[in-house]
């Protein structure tokens, strides 16, 4: 089962850093090692807002199919979970990392009247 | 093709025709929820929920002095207004209680005489959330009355 294909009402993204040591001596000089060539650790937020109860299922059921914080899988395309975003569709993503997401936590869901909830995801690239 | 003046309202308080009402009025309002999402430009909606409220206007009198009667503004007022129930030193209360019988809701009928014999009407549970009397010289006194409904209306025929 894919990532649930929808249209979040709001996202919010970190872009993760590379994999850096820094050492800072007595005097203030910084020194820094680079350990990989790939940037991780990217936080995706999406937050679906007075959806069907149907479509909050979706999350559910794909949080479990992943086996929770477990296993990585890859999400939407354009049109669903980078939906209004209208850059380069690889900088809101992890695969060009050579990174996919996993759930960073669950998926929490907020009850609004019968049959209609909020959910917010939060997703975390890993290599 | 007919017309409906203040003349053809009336209003009735757990079953009985409240006399001397000057005016009632009724509102719904609908919340909405959006649902537009980060590829959409323009708002869309789904309902939320329903509010209904009213207000009305009841003119305070006695048919014969000494006795307040129960179909005039007195019968409102007692609803909200009560004096302190005997409870011990430390409980200084009355209950909120507004219906008939300990009852907490009231029903509450906003009519429009059509001819027919039960006109046209809107029955719903209420609750009355406000009562303002004002005495004032030169005027006659009167109870200004809100109200809310308590779930959707239970009969509407209008």
């Amino acid at each position: 089962m894919p990532f649930p294909d929808l249209v979040p009402t709001a996202r919010t993204f970190e872009s993760g850093d590379y994999p850096v040591k820094t050492f800072k001596a007595q005097n203030g000089a910084e020194t820094r090692i680079l350990y990989g060539s790939n940037r991780t650790n990217m936080k995706l937020s999406l937050t679906y807002a007075n959806i069907f109860d149907a479509d909050a299922e979706q999350f559910l059921d794909h949080y479990d199919e992943v086996q929770g914080t477990f296993q990585t899988f890859s999400v939407g395309g354009t049109d669903t979970t980078r939906g209004g975003w209208e850059g380069n569709k690889d900088a809101l993503g992890a695969q060009s990392q050579g990174s996919r997401y996993r759930y960073e936590s669950p998926p929490q869901v907020v009850q609004v009247r019968p049959g209609v909830s909020s959910v917010t995801v939060n997703l975390i690239g890993v290599l | 093709m007919s017309y409906y003046t203040g003349r053809h309202g009336s209003l009735l308080l757990d079953g009985n025709t409240i006399a001397q009402v000057q005016n009632w009025s009724v509102s719904s309002s609908v919340s909405l929820l959006s649902i537009k999402t980060l590829a959409e430009t323009d708002d869309r909606f789904i309902a939320d929920g329903r509010t209904t409220t009213g207000s009305c206007r009841v003119l305070y009198y006695q048919e014969t002095p000494g006795v307040k009667g129960s179909n005039n503004a007195s019968t409102f007022i007692n609803k909200v207004i009560k004096a302190r129930e005997v409870g011990g030193d430390f409980y200084q209360g009355a209950t909120l209680a507004q219906g008939p019988n300990g009852t907490n809701r009231s029903s509450l009928r906003l009519k429009i005489d059509d001819g027919t014999d039960d006109g046209l009407y809107i029955e719903m549970r209420v609750i009355i959330t406000n009562i303002t009397m004002t005495m004032a010289v030169g005027e006659v006194l009167a109870a200004d009355i809100t109200f809310q409904s308590h779930g959707a209306p239970q009969f509407v025929n209008i």
